[in-house]
């Protein structure tokens, strides 16, 4: 590609990019915060397990009758 | 239109981008959520640990049902584990050594994988002999740095040393749309959970990560504060920001919406290079697993580290938490 379509191409991109909506950081920051805590229950590795049982990778204990 | 007056307008609309950009500053992220608890216990705990391969394991995958995940390392062997009993299910040897990318399908019938050879194979795991019946999904002119199948098994994204990513149609090998803008190997993407099948970001050697119109083959967003090669990047799970792990020993976060960087995680004593990120279920752990050994575990919110992570004996190269947030699982060398 010759360096003027090369320009162009740059062009073109940054004017699309330019012409993006944005928002402001605040709300973004708000909106992540909001879907963290409705998910926090939900998120083991932050809230923990309930219960032992609840956690699949806990190695199952047991007691064996002989 | 003359060279110079490109370079002008090029030059304009660049500060026009910071400056729009800049406006819209109008808060920290950090310093915004100073009032919000901090994490201040992490208990997570080595639970399992998946022996069997020789060589560096290079990528893992975790199916769909949460259990089972496919892992591929640098002697060519590909892996299909059952993560609950620790038992290999399937051991496919692969014609190439290096298998940089691996991915298993939606269904969990298929994994895709490829590495040195240029190419991405899918594999059927319901056959009696997976290896015979491989399927050549597509080729690139550099190696296969990562891959993910798009919403469905039936097609696959794939990111290449080549500084190319393609989208590719499983049944007929076909290329349905090329993305060309990076100006250095791709080492990584990651498909929105969001704008399922719309949107996906990747990043690489040329320090940036792309966000890409999946229809129109467009970059639609650039983000290029890192100093180095970034080698991992996953979306947030609400699909309004990604994270990024690179070899400048940082992570850093980008809102889509806002485009621009809004959190980095680094610290003076964290000093390799950042091989593999991952979030947890809620976003607000970053998990991160880096060149010397350890998994730094962060708090999204604070930008501090809440727990380190050994239980490694080697550079941890590639990480996943489990579809429903239950484990985080690390590979280096020969386990998980």
């Amino acid at each position: 590609m010759s360096s003027i379509a090369q320009q162009k191409k740059i062009v073109e991109q940054l004017r699309s990019e330019a012409s993006m909506a944005r928002k402001p950081v605040s709300e973004c920051v708000k909106d992540m915060i909001g879907f963290m805590n409705s998910n926090k229950d939900k998120d083991f590795l932050v809230s923990g397990f309930a219960s032992k049982k609840d956690n699949p990778f806990q190695e199952k204990g047991g007691c064996l009758l002989l | 239109m003359e060279e110079q007056d490109l370079t002008g307008e090029i030059e304009t609309l660049k500060k026009k981008l910071a400056e729009e950009q800049g406006k819209l500053s109008d808060a920290d992220l950090i310093l915004s959520c100073q009032k919000i608890e901090p994490i201040t216990q992490v208990n997570i705990k080595v639970r399992k640990v998946l022996k069997g391969h020789q060589g560096k394991v290079l990528c893992m995958s975790w199916s769909q049902d949460k259990r089972h995940l496919v892992s591929t390392s640098h002697d060519g062997k590909l892996l299909v584990w059952d993560a609950f009993t620790t038992n290999k299910e399937h051991a496919i040897s692969m014609a190439t050594t290096w298998v940089m990318a691996c991915a298993y399908s939606p269904s969990g019938q298929f994994v895709a994988c490829g590495g040195l050879d240029n190419k991405c194979s899918i594999y059927p795991l319901l056959e009696e002999e997976p290896v015979t019946k491989k399927r050549l999904v597509g080729t690139h002119t550099s190696y296969l740095a990562c891959c993910q199948f798009n919403t469905s098994d039936h097609q696959v994204l794939t990111g290449s040393g080549d500084s190319t990513c393609v989208l590719w149609d499983v049944e007929s090998g076909q290329m349905i749309q090329s993305f060309h803008g990076h100006a250095g190997d791709v080492q990584a993407l990651d498909l929105s959970p969001s704008e399922s099948g719309r949107v996906f970001v990747s990043a690489g050697c040329d320090r940036a990560a792309n966000v890409w119109d999946m229809r129109s083959g467009q970059c639609v967003q650039l983000f290029d504060s890192h100093e180095s090669d970034v080698n991992s990047v996953r979306f947030y799970p609400s699909g309004d920001a990604f994270v990024t792990g690179s070899d400048d020993a940082s992570c850093r976060l980008f809102d889509l919406r806002t485009d621009r960087e809004v959190a980095v995680y680094k610290k003076e004593s964290v000093l390799f290079g950042c091989n593999a990120v991952d979030f947890s279920l809620s976003g607000r752990l970053l998990f991160a697993g880096y060149s010397d050994y350890v998994l730094n575990v962060w708090d999204v919110l604070k930008a501090k580290r809440v727990a380190m992570l050994y239980g490694h004996e080697n550079r941890v190269s590639c990480l996943r938490v489990v579809p429903d947030g239950t484990a985080v699982a690390g590979f280096k060398d020969s386990a998980a």
